[in-house]
C-alpha cells in the first residue's frame, strides 16, 4: 500500500496537519472496544441511510414540483417519465422506512446496554433531538406526493396545535400559510424537508463528536481502556458486513416490494372533500399515534407526546443502577423485553380503528410505557442492587 | 477521542483484513452463535414479549370475532 512506503518520521508529520489527524483519531487510530457486537454497526449504518436519503432527495427535486396541481402528477412524472426515476423514488420512500428500522434499532441497542448512562448522556441526548428531527422531515416529506393520506395525515397533524390554549388557532393558521392546507403549506414543506436532513447531518457530526469524548460503550458495560483496538481495519470490515446484509434487506424492498411499507391511498390525489376511511400515518409513528390516540382529551394527548419524548431525553438521569447493560441485570433485561412488546402493540393499535377492544389496549399499553421510564427505570437499580446485597 | 492512558501501537496497513481471516470466525461460530443468543434470552423472551405482544394481539382479534357473531342479525 502507498502509505506504508513513508518513513515514519514522514508519515507522523502528514498526521499532524489538522484534517489528517482528525480524520486519523476519528475514523482510522479511533480507540474502540474489543467486544464490540454487530448490534454497534445500526449507528453507521443509519449514517448511511441519511448519506443515501440526501443524494436520492436532491435528485428527485430537480423533477419535482411544489405546487398542489403538479406535485401528484410530478411524483407520477418520477416514476414514469424520468430515466431512473423509479429507482430514485423507490430508494427515497423505502429509504426513509429504512432509516426508522435502523435508528429504532439503534435506540434498543442503546436501551439493553445502558449505552445512555453517564458518561455518556450528552450522546443520548442529541440522539433524542436526531430522532425528534427525523419525525419531523419524515412527516413533512410525506405530504409532498399530495396523496390523500398526505393531505390528510398533513391535515391531523398540524390541527394538533389548535389544542394549545389561546394561541393555538393562530398557530395552526401560521403552520398552513393560509386557512387550510394548501399550496402555502406544501411549498413551506418542501423548503423545510429539503432543509432539515441538512440539520440532522450537522447533529450527526455533533452525536459523534461527544460519543468519541468518552469513546462507546460496549456489551460488558464496563471501562476497558486496556482492551481496545483501532477503528480500522477492524471496524471498517465488521461493518462492512452489517453494510452488506443491510443492502440487501433494502435491496428487497426497493426491487421487489416497493409499494409494500405505504398505504395504498397515497396513489389517490389529495381531495379537500373526500376524507379516507381511516387516516394512518406511516408505520414508524403508529407507535406515537396510539398514544396520542389514547387520550381522549386533545391537549392531553399532545402532552403525551411531548411527555414520550422528555422521558426519552430524561432518561440518563432516571436510571438509577451502577450497572449499566441488561447482560448484567435480571429484572431489567425482563422489562427491556416487555417494552419491546410494548412497543409492538402501540405500533399494531395505532393502525387499528379508535373502537373497543383497541381504545382499552391503547391505553394500557401507553399507561405501561410511560410507568416503564417513570417507576421501573429509577426503582429497579435500587431493587436489583437489594436483592443481590442478599445472595 | 476515547480517553486512552496510553498510545496505541500503530496500525498493521500490510495485514489486509483477509491475511488475518477477520471472516473466519463469522461464519464458523454463526450456528453455536445463534444457538448461544437464542438459549440465553429464550424465557426473558417469550414470558415477556412474545406472550404479552401475540396474546394481547389474539385476545383483540377473538373480541372482535365474537363482537360480530353476537350481532350477526
Amino acid at each position: 500500500m502507498a502509505i506504508s512506503t513513508f518513513s515514519f518520521k514522514q508519515r507522523s508529520s502528514l498526521f499532524r496537519e489538522p484534517a489528517v489527524s482528525l480524520i486519523n483519531d476519528h475514523l482510522i487510530e479511533y480507540p474502540t472496544p474489543s467486544n464490540l457486537t454487530y448490534a454497534w454497526s445500526f449507528g453507521s449504518i443509519a449514517g448511511i441511510c441519511l448519506l443515501l436519503q440526501i443524494l436520492t432527495g436532491v435528485f428527485l427535486a430537480m423533477h419535482y414540483a411544489a405546487s398542489v396541481d403538479l406535485a401528484f402528477l410530478s411524483v407520477e412524472h418520477i416514476i414514469r417519465d424520468v430515466n431512473g426515476g423509479w429507482f430514485l423514488r423507490y430508494m427515497h420512500a423505502n429509504g426513509a422506512s429504512m432509516f426508522f428500522i435502523v435508528v429504532y434499532l439503534h435506540i434498543f441497542r442503546g436501551l439493553y446496554y445502558g449505552s445512555y448512562a453517564a458518561p455518556r448522556e450528552a450522546v443520548w441526548c442529541i440522539g433524542v433531538v436526531i430522532l425528534l428531527l427525523m419525525i419531523i422531515t419524515a412527516f413533512i416529506g410525506y405530504v409532498l406526493p399530495w396523496g390523500q393520506m398526505s393531505f390528510w395525515g398533513a391535515t391531523v397533524i398540524t390541527s394538533l396545535a389548535s389544542a394549545i390554549p389561546v394561541v393555538g388557532n393562530h398557530v395552526v393558521t401560521w403552520l398552513w400559510g393560509g386557512f387550510s392546507v394548501d399550496n402555502a403549506t406544501l411549498n413551506r414543506f418542501f423548503s423545510l424537508h429539503y432543509l432539515l436532513p441538512f440539520i440532522i447531518a450537522g447533529a450527526s457530526l455533533v452525536h459523534l463528536a461527544a460519543l468519541h469524548q468518552y469513546g462507546s460503550n460496549n456489551p460488558l458495560g464496563v471501562v476497558a481502556h486496556t482492551d481496545k483496538i483501532s477503528f480500522y481495519p477492524y471496524f471498517y470490515v465488521k461493518d462492512l458486513v452489517a453494510w452488506v446484509l443491510f443492502a440487501i434487506f433494502f435491496s428487497f424492498f426497493v426491487f421487489f416490494a416497493p409499494n409494500a411499507l405505504g398505504h395504498p391511498d397515497n396513489y389517490i390525489e389529495a381531495n379537500p372533500i373526500s376524507t379516507p376511511a381511516h387516516i394512518v400515518p406511516e408505520w414508524y409513528f403508529l407507535w406515537v399515534y396510539a398514544i396520542l390516540r389514547s387520550i381522549p382529551n386533545k391537549l392531553a394527548g399532545v402532552g403525551a407526546i411531548g411527555l414520550t419524548f422528555v422521558c426519552l431525553l430524561a432518561l440518563p438521569w432516571l436510571h438509577d443502577s451502577p450497572i449499566k447493560g441488561a447482560s448484567f441485570r435480571p429484572l431489567y433485561r425482563l422489562s427491556f423485553w416487555f417494552l419491546v412488546a410494548l412497543v409492538f402493540v402501540l405500533g399494531w393499535i395505532g393502525a387499528e380503528p379508535v373502537e373497543e377492544p383497541f381504545l382499552t389496549i391503547g391505553q394500557l399499553a401507553s399507561f405501561s410505557f410511560f410507568f416503564y421510564f417513570l417507576v421501573l427505570i429509577p426503582f429497579l437499580g435500587p431493587l436489583e442492587d437489594e436483592l443481590l446485597s442478599e445472595v | 477521542m476515547g480517553k486512552t492512558p496510553f498510545r496505541l501501537r500503530m496500525v498493521q496497513y500490510m495485514l489486509s483484513p483477509n491475511e488475518q481471516n477477520v471472516l473466519g470466525g463469522l461464519v464458523k461460530d454463526l450456528p453455536s452463535t445463534i444457538q448461544k443468543k437464542i438459549s440465553d434470552n429464550f424465557f426473558e423472551i417469550t414470558a415477556f414479549c412474545l406472550v404479552p405482544g401475540f396474546g394481547t394481539y389474539y385476545y383483540a382479534k377473538s373480541t372482535v370475532e365474537k363482537e360480530k357473531i353476537a350481532h350477526r342479525y
